[in-house]
Formats: C-alpha cells, structure tokens, sequence
C-alpha cells in the first residue's frame, strides 16, 4: 500500500478527483466495515471505468475478450465505451507475449506500460493482473490457476478424478485417470505440485503431483485415512487429518512424507487445516464441542481456541493470503460462505443463494472460487456476486487457487 | 468373554487416569479424561476394501443419526452378532467402512464417515474382538446406498458396513 502510494501519488495528483474518489474506495482497508451479527452485507463498491482498444491480429478478438473478462472479474473495474474510460488499455500481441499499455484520460505517464511473456492467453491476464495491481495496490488473480476434483460421470460412478484450469475456466484438462474418489487437491506455495487424496489404493491416501514433471509420488499411507493436506506457506510441511490412531487427528508430516507430529489429542472428528500465511497457525474443523466448528491451534502443537462464527455446522477453512480473514462453508444455511475477522472476532455472511461451499481465497484476498451444486463459481465477499467459471465439466467439487 | 471386556474396561479406567494427570489445571480444556478410549491405533492395512465382501455381514449395517457417530442402543444388537461371528472366526479380517449421507461438506464426511467406522471397531473391541482383525474405511458421501435426498435416503446411507476382506 505504501509503496503504491508512493509510485503513484504524482500521478493520482494530475488526475480529477472523480477519478480519485473511486480508487479510494477500492482500497482493501477501507473496506472492511464489519456488521455485528452474520448477515449479508453487500458492499457498494465504485468501480472504474475502462476500455479495452481492440487487439490485432488472428488471435486478437479472443485476446480482446480475455482481457475484458479478466478486468470485469477483478471486482476493479467496470468495462465501458473508450469515450467514458478512465483508462484504455492497449495491447499488442509479440513474439515472447504481449506488451500492454494502460492510458489515463486525463493524461500523465501511461499506469501500465510493460511486456508480459508466455502464450499470449496467459501474458494477456498478466497484464490484466499489473493494472489491476496498479490501481488497486493488490494483486489480480487473473493469471491463477484452479485445481478441483470433478466426478463428470455423475455420482454413481465412485470415481472423482482431479483437474486444473485457468481460472477463467479455459484450459481445463485431467490430470489424474485413477478411476477412485479423488479429494481436496490443493496446490504448493509456488503453484508447482498439488497435493489431494485418493482411494485408488483400497484405502485413502495422500499424494502428491508434481506438475512439470508430471511425476507423482505417495507422501502419506498410515493405517486409517490421510487426507485434506494443505501445503504449508514455505512448502516444507503438510498438514493432513490422520486416523492412524484410532480417531481423525491433525497432523503435520514433512511435505516429501514422513513420520507425522500429532498436533490434536481430542474426541472430535479433527479435518481440513489451513494454515496461516505467516505458517505459525493452522485453523481446522472439529466436531469435539457437538456440530463441527473452527478451531485455530499453533502450527507445532498446543491449546486450541475455537471461533466464534455464530454459526453451526462450519467446516472448510481458508485462511486468505492476507492473514486477516478465514472463509468457510456454513452447511446449516443450506450451503452459504462465510468469514471470519481475525482482528474483529466478527463474522459475516458474505454469499447469497444456497448451494455454496469449499470456498478457496484469490490472492486479492477478496474473491473467493466456491463449488456451488457442482458448478464453480467466483464469489466477491465484498458484494455476494458470484460468476460462473464455466467448463464442460459436471459435479466440480473442493476447488483451490493457486496465490 | 465378558472377563476380557471387563480387564478392558479396567484398563480403559487406568489409562484415562494417567491421561488426567497430563493435564494441567484448567478442566474446560479441549477434550477430556475419555480421550484414550478412542486413542487406539488401527491395524496395519491388509487387504483391499474396495473389493471386500460387504453381502455377508450386511445384517450387521449399523446406522447412525445424523451428524453423529454415537452407536445407539436399537444398533447394538447387531454388534453383539458380529462380535460372536469374529470370535468364532478368529483368523477372518474385516474392513467397517462408515459412510454419510449427502449433506455436509467433503472432507468433514469423510473424517465423520471414518469416525463412524471407528466407533464400530471400538465398540466390537469393547465386546472382546481383536482390533488387528478389523480395518476401517470412510467413504463420505460418495458411495451412497440410495440416491437421492429424500429423508429415508438419508436415513439409509448414513451407515457403517462390515465386509469381509479377502
């Protein structure tokens, strides 16, 4: 934040302030008003206007859509007619990616102007994500990825196999043909490996891919099951719900397998860790005090304290990259998210509709990719909309991004 | 038989006794003195449950209400039965595999589906079977008896079904 004021500032000051009110009020920190009971809060945010100038070339009109999905989907901006925009974004497609440019209306340095590499999809949401990031102070996510688990051919055939995609929905492809119940893949820190669970072998196990290799390797094959593991921040440790001793416990074991550390002792069913983003905490799910609840310990082991979201029935934990919020599943509403204020100690609802569950934070810290009856969808928890990510996939459930 | 399930509870009573002295002052704390009833490690993995024999014993499918894993005295009976039958086929290894039915999120089905396997393994180890013999599987919500999400369907898939491993 300081940084983006500070690079920023010269620029902001030749700008009209109908330009600096909506930025403003886009900045995360003065978002965050908290409501005393978990209702539904919807957020008025302002959003600023842009245009995206047509992009050359065969593949510009798909590259053109790209871009103006992604700047619709930061929750940022609102796309307009070039006469109206604050900003117009121009791009040209070259041989290593594309080089993009973000004009201002009202003159001045250009807010972006830089090459981005890789395929010219892939570039085209990096330059999405440096605009947002520049008007914003925080990251865009449109250059994420998602990793889920997907049962296309319905229910009945006990197979969930896991897949990844963009997260727009595009690229979608299957990486495991394990023709067994797949669960919870979670990707590493650096986007790189994805743990998840798997009967394939009889008995639930934890595996882990590793993406440029395309190697996996079986990390976690106790007695009992061994699932829900989570990579830790620095990508060295798992955290993972065993049942070796009798009773579902989390658990940390080196992230290339090994002997666990019990971190719980309770009566409860004890699943889903995740970790906080500075690695010296992880939330989880436990049912020790009769409908599961959150419950946050220290990353090497100690006295939990539960949360109070003043729901029943919370499970699914996400702790958002900024490390002041936990998103959850609230199964009693009938499948809403909600989320927690570290600071505040408050809670909200932050969806409409019903349906709703796994949610995985974005790196904004904002939008969240939700399974809702099978479909994927973004939810913003600043507004409650959510949008589809379309695929042609059916039963998408457990979706995680990468940060 | 019934010595064994008495030098059981006997043994159960001291265990949680010394769980007790770990603890420090603060009686709210998480969990409490019952801790260890639980605390009894499984089995090496044997067999495959995926191929078990699930027609067999299924009599003996005990169901659970929901969000629970309580075994309720109308299930008992059941588990009186199956206790006979691994006592009488002492070399026979059995998998209990817990289901839930289709509300609730994943990982949390599976965790409680395991659990409820679990305290059916307890509870026939309680009455005197061997714990190496039986194995546990949690399905979650995903192997389900009767589709649907109608009561009755439920109602029957929230269950723990032994089967017999080979």
């Amino acid at each position: 934040m300081q940084n983006f004021t500070r690079t920023l500032a010269p620029m902001l000051l030749s700008l009209a302030m109908k330009l600096l009110l909506p930025i403003l009020l886009l900045t995360p920190c003065l978002l965050s008003a908290q409501s005393a009971a978990p209702v539904i809060v919807i957020e008025q945010t302002r959003k600023v206007d842009v245009a995206v100038s047509p992009i050359a070339g065969t593949e510009g009109p798909t590259l053109t859509k790209v871009l103006q999905n992604d700047l619709d989907r930061s929750g940022a901006c609102r796309v307009v007619e070039p006469a109206s925009a604050a900003f117009t974004l121009s791009a040209t497609v070259t041989p290593t990616g594309v080089a993009g440019r973000a004009i201002p209306k009202a003159g001045g340095a250009p807010l972006v102007d830089s090459s981005f590499n890789g395929d010219a999809r892939r570039a085209t949401h990096q330059f999405a994500d440096a605009f947002v990031e520049a008007l914003t102070g925080t990251p865009g996510f449109a250059a994420s990825r998602i990793t889920f688990a997907s049962a296309s051919g319905g229910k009945k055939s006990k197979v969930k196999e896991i897949y990844i995609s963009d997260i727009d929905g595009a690229n979608a492809r299957q990486l495991t043909q394990d023709s067994a119940l797949g669960y919870c893949p979670k990707f590493s820190p650096d986007g790189n490996k994805i743990a998840y669970s798997s009967d394939k072998s009889g008995y639930r196990d934890t595996y882990v891919i590793d993406l440029p290799t395309k190697k996996r390797s079986i990390v976690a094959q106790f007695p009992g099951q061994n699932t829900g593991a989570t990579f830790s921040p620095d990508g060295q440790t798992l955290a993972l719900s065993l049942s070796k001793f009798g009773n579902p416990e989390i658990c940390t074991i080196p992230s290339s397998g090994g002997q666990p550390s019990r971190l719980t002792n309770t009566r409860g069913t004890d699943c889903s860790p995740s970790w906080s983003p500075d690695g010296t905490k992880i939330v989880y799910v436990s049912d020790e005090r009769g409908s599961p609840g959150l419950y946050i310990l220290p990353a090497t082991g100690g006295t939990p304290e539960k949360l109070n979201t003043e729901s029943s029935y919370t499970t699914e934990p996400d702790w958002s990259p900024d490390g002041k919020k936990i998103a959850y599943s609230i199964t009693s509403g009938g499948g809403q998210i909600g989320v927690y204020d570290i600071e505040t100690k408050k809670a909200r609802i932050v969806s409409r509709g019903s349906g709703l569950e796994s949610p995985s934070w974005t790196r904004n810290s904002r939008h969240l990719v939700c399974s809702q009856n099978g479909t994927l969808v973004l939810l913003d928890s600043l507004t409650g909309e959510a949008i589809k990510v379309p695929n042609n996939l059916s039963n998408n459930t457990e979706p995680n991004t990468t940060r | 038989m019934k010595y064994t399930y008495l030098s059981l509870l006997a043994l159960l009573v001291i265990l949680s006794g010394c769980a007790d002295k770990d603890k420090k002052g603060d009686g709210a704390a998480f969990g409490d003195s019952t801790d260890n009833i639980y605390d009894q490690s499984l089995p090496e993995r044997s067999g495959n449950p995926d191929n078990a024999d699930y027609e067999t014993l299924k009599a003996d499918t005990v169901f659970f209400a929901y969000d629970s894993f309580t075994i309720e005295a109308k299930e008992r009976p059941k588990l009186d039965k199956l206790a006979n039958y691994l006592s009488n086929n002492s070399n026979t290894k059995i998998v209990i595999a817990g289901h839930t039915d289709a509300r609730g999120t994943p990982q949390y089905n599976l965790a409680l589906s395991e659990k409820r396997a679990n305290a059916v393994r307890q509870y026939l180890i309680g009455l005197g079977a061997s714990g190496s013999n039986i194995s546990t599987i949690g399905y979650g919500e995903d192997r389900p008896s009767s589709e649907g999400e109608s009561e009755s369907s439920h109602n029957s898939n929230r269950r723990a079904s032994p089967g017999i491993l080979r």
